[in-house]
């Protein structure tokens, strides 16, 4: 029976590799390694410009193993969550259906895809850990190449935890509740340990990726518990289960096929399937029917919406938050490409509080018949998520202030704006929908420039969220409530833009498709 | 005194999706080389059922076992085969191909003359080579029919097997069923076709997860039991 595993797993990757575009595929690899080499050139010089001073490379290498065992902890939370949601592990629907249920033994079938994942996510951490370790390098005594590989080498071992740690809680049947408590658990004891002068779980990992400079045989132990991980999930993988494993299988080719289709909010919806999150089916708050105009219903359908968030998605965006905020110090500490991660966080944080919007694009055919403006009916639901971002601002301000209490009184004046700013970033990503190829505005393009026009489709809402984010580097290079007085009024304007955007969109657009068709022969 | 080992047992067999129950608790007992439909209303739990005893889904509570078998165990998955509601397929293999794999991942090594068979009996022989991923409806119905049958099985659990078939087809599964039963195979069948559970030994009708009917075709309409709407918390 396992030779017939053998055979067909031999057989459909030759196929496979048949089927490879290779030309296509080294255009690809080519194309990626510009961009992906210049954007850590030009990110390296960015950091270049603020030469650590002896006191802050102390301050790295007293606090920064603990910040750093901070990525590990959060791996193995993450990881404690998707393995009691049924990760980390996604196989084809037909392996599930046809070797899933064959009486042969199922640690045969799961290892190669366990190992697949093992492979991946390491290669993947190992990337962002290398382009860490570079940027650390601009500032930080040591060479590049040792802070390079420490970096890609301490998080590739963070990539091989969050999937040992997902598998060992799946196959252990690890009831949610349990796992989010322990992930709690060693969130707040590292927490601690950043803070007070005390030992944390990940403090080795931490350790490890300052290697650059620093080495310690004792960090070693980091690279045994991570081995030890991944040969107990190696041990285990047989006993995971086939419902989840049918169900994310079934979701997880929908959702490669979102993600090729750059579709980002059937990302989000087949992501939160995954994790099977659902509404809330009681409510944090029940609003009485009544009576009153478009707008007072508008706005009480969007409560409405937002009422049934469920816990885990409130708790998503305070981490996104506290996670901006953090970015934000690390801006102000002369990390300036930090402000690239606080408006992708900042977008992330946008896209979670327009969901009643979100809802309202998904389900269009439910109000396309309503006589009211498609984009007046957008804007005003969006009123309630502008509410929504209030305690998540004030929340990414307060850590902020924490870490930087001189900058106190500006993050709380900032942070509103801020956040609103990259809520406007995720209006356009969701307004302008899932890209349409019969789509007027891309019928003349050469397939060179749509390619080009797809990725813009992605990058431009990140880019207005991220532009929110330039408050704090404007703060950083001329404090002053002057400077924060142009930054609220700056982001007021892009916020401005962006209703103006979505109220008028419908009638641009209908005007552009008359002109491209009038355009035609 | 020897005794009979049931090919499907279940006790307290319970399923629940975030504590809204979908089945259950669910006792059932049948002996070896019963042939048995399965009635309901949609949503009274058939298919969630036969999910169960396939091994697709966890219980909530209780256990189920095939042919003593704990469900899910090699044992119970050697036993028992399960053509689903909704056919699976690889993209990029073949009928025939699948027919190969799917036999020799069961033990069957001389697979080659019942896939003849199978594919002759269900007319697709000529579409043998043809990548069933991208067969209509009817035609990946066919392909699946084949496949529950190419393996050895001792057991057989159908959820919805005429859907899309057209009325050759459906004749042709019929007369599987048949020839599967007359060599002492236990065959339990969710559907809504009513004119097909005549030939059954037993009916069993679920309405709301919970069995209301458990006899022999005649002794009760079933129709009755199919049309009747599904009672809700209010009612």
């Amino acid at each position: 029976m396992h030779d017939a595993l053998s055979d067909l797993r031999r057989t459909r990757r030759a196929r496979r590799l048949g089927d490879v575009e290779w030309f296509d595929l080294a255009y690809r690899v080519y194309i990626a390694a510009i961009f992906g080499g210049s954007a850590v050139i030009v990110l390296s010089d960015q950091v270049g410009d603020a030469e650590a001073t002896p006191s802050q490379i102390a301050s790295v290498f007293a606090d920064g193993p603990a910040l750093l065992g901070m990525v590990a902890v959060l791996a193995v939370a993450l990881g404690l969550r998707s393995g009691s949601d049924g990760g980390p592990l996604s196989i084809e629907a037909a392996d599930v259906r046809h070797l899933m249920l064959a009486p042969i033994v199922r640690r045969t079938v799961l290892s190669r895809p366990l190992v697949q994942r093992l492979r991946s996510a390491a290669f993947t951490a190992s990337i962002v850990g290398g382009i860490g370790g570079v940027l650390a390098a601009q500032r930080l005594p040591g060479s590049a190449a040792a802070w390079t590989a420490s970096g890609a080498s301490a998080a590739a071992l963070v990539g091989l935890v969050f999937v040992a740690v997902a598998t060992i809680t799946h196959a252990l049947h690890v009831p949610r509740v349990v796992a989010t408590a322990v992930a709690v658990a060693l969130v707040i004891w590292q927490s601690v340990a950043v803070v007070r002068d005390v030992p944390g779980p990940g403090d080795r990992f931490g350790h490890l990726a300052l290697w650059g400079y620093e080495q310690r045989a004792a960090d070693l132990g980091a690279i045994g518990v991570t081995l030890a991980l991944v040969v107990i999930a190696w041990r285990l993988v047989g006993r995971l289960r086939v419902e989840p494993l049918a169900r994310r299988g079934e979701l997880v080719s929908q959702l490669r096929f979102a993600v090729t289709m750059q579709d980002l909010r059937t990302v989000v919806l087949l992501r939160r399937q995954l994790r099977n999150e659902q509404p809330r089916r009681s409510p944090w708050l029940r609003l009485r029917p009544a009576a009153g105009s478009a707008r007072a219903a508008i706005w009480r359908r969007s409560w409405r919406g937002i009422a049934r968030t469920p816990a885990g998605r409130l708790a998503r965006m305070a981490a996104l938050a506290g996670g901006a905020g953090l970015a934000a110090v690390a801006v102000l500490r002369g990390t300036t490409p930090a402000f690239v991660a606080m408006g992708v966080l900042l977008f992330l944080l946008g896209l979670e509080a327009i969901e009643p919007l979100s809802q309202e694009i998904d389900q269009s055919g439910l109000t396309d018949g309503l006589p009211l403006a498609r984009g007046w009916l957008h804007v005003h639901l969006l009123v309630a998520s502008a509410g929504l971002l209030v305690p998540f601002s004030v929340l990414g301000a307060t850590v902020a202030a924490i870490a930087e209490p001189d900058v106190a009184a500006a993050a709380f004046v900032l942070a509103y704006p801020v956040a609103l700013v990259g809520m406007a970033g995720a209006v356009v990503s969701a307004v302008r929908d899932a890209p349409d190829p019969a789509a007027a505005e891309s019928a003349f393009m050469p397939p060179e420039f749509a390619g080009f026009a797809d990725g813009m489709r992605v990058l431009i809402p990140v880019a207005i969220s991220t532009l929110g984010a330039l408050a704090v580097w404007a703060a950083r290079e001329q404090p002053g409530w002057a400077t924060i007085a142009r930054s609220v009024v700056g982001a007021a304007l892009v916020v401005a833009t962006t209703s103006w955007w979505v109220t008028r969109r419908d009638r641009w657009r209908t005007a552009w498709r008359r002109f491209v068709a009038g355009a035609r022969p | 005194m020897s005794t009979t080992v049931a090919a499907i047992s279940t006790a307290g067999l319970t399923k629940d999706y975030s504590g809204a129950l979908a089945l259950g608790p669910i006792d059932l007992v049948v002996p070896p080389g019963q042939r048995v439909s399965l009635i309901g209303h949609n949503g009274s739990g058939k298919t969630t059922l036969i999910r169960l005893l396939a091994g697709m889904l966890e219980p909530s509570a209780g256990s189920a076992a095939v042919v003593g078998h704990p469900v899910g165990s090699i044992g119970a998955r050697a036993a028992l085969a399960h053509l689903a509601d909704q056919p699976v397929f690889y993209d990029d293999l073949s009928v025939r191909e699948h027919l190969e794999y799917i036999a020799r991942l069961h033990g069957r090594a001389e697979w080659e003359e019942r896939a003849a068979e199978l594919l002759d009996a269900i007319g697709l022989t000529e579409r043998a080579d043809g990548l069933p991923s991208t067969f209509s409806r009817g035609l990946r119905q066919k392909a699946a029919v084949c496949l529950a049958f190419v393996r050895p099985f001792e057991v057989m659990v159908v959820d919805e097997p005429f859907v899309g078939l057209d009325r050759a087809g459906r004749d042709a599964v019929l007369e599987l069923f048949r020839a599967a039963h007359g060599a002492g195979a236990t065959l339990v069948v969710a559907t809504h076709e009513l004119t097909t559970v005549v030939e059954s030994d037993r009916i069993v009708a679920l309405r709301d997860g919970a069995v209301v009917f458990d006899g022999r075709p005649g002794e009760a309409d079933l129709h009755e039991l199919v049309d009747t709407a599904p009672r809700h918390e209010s009612d």
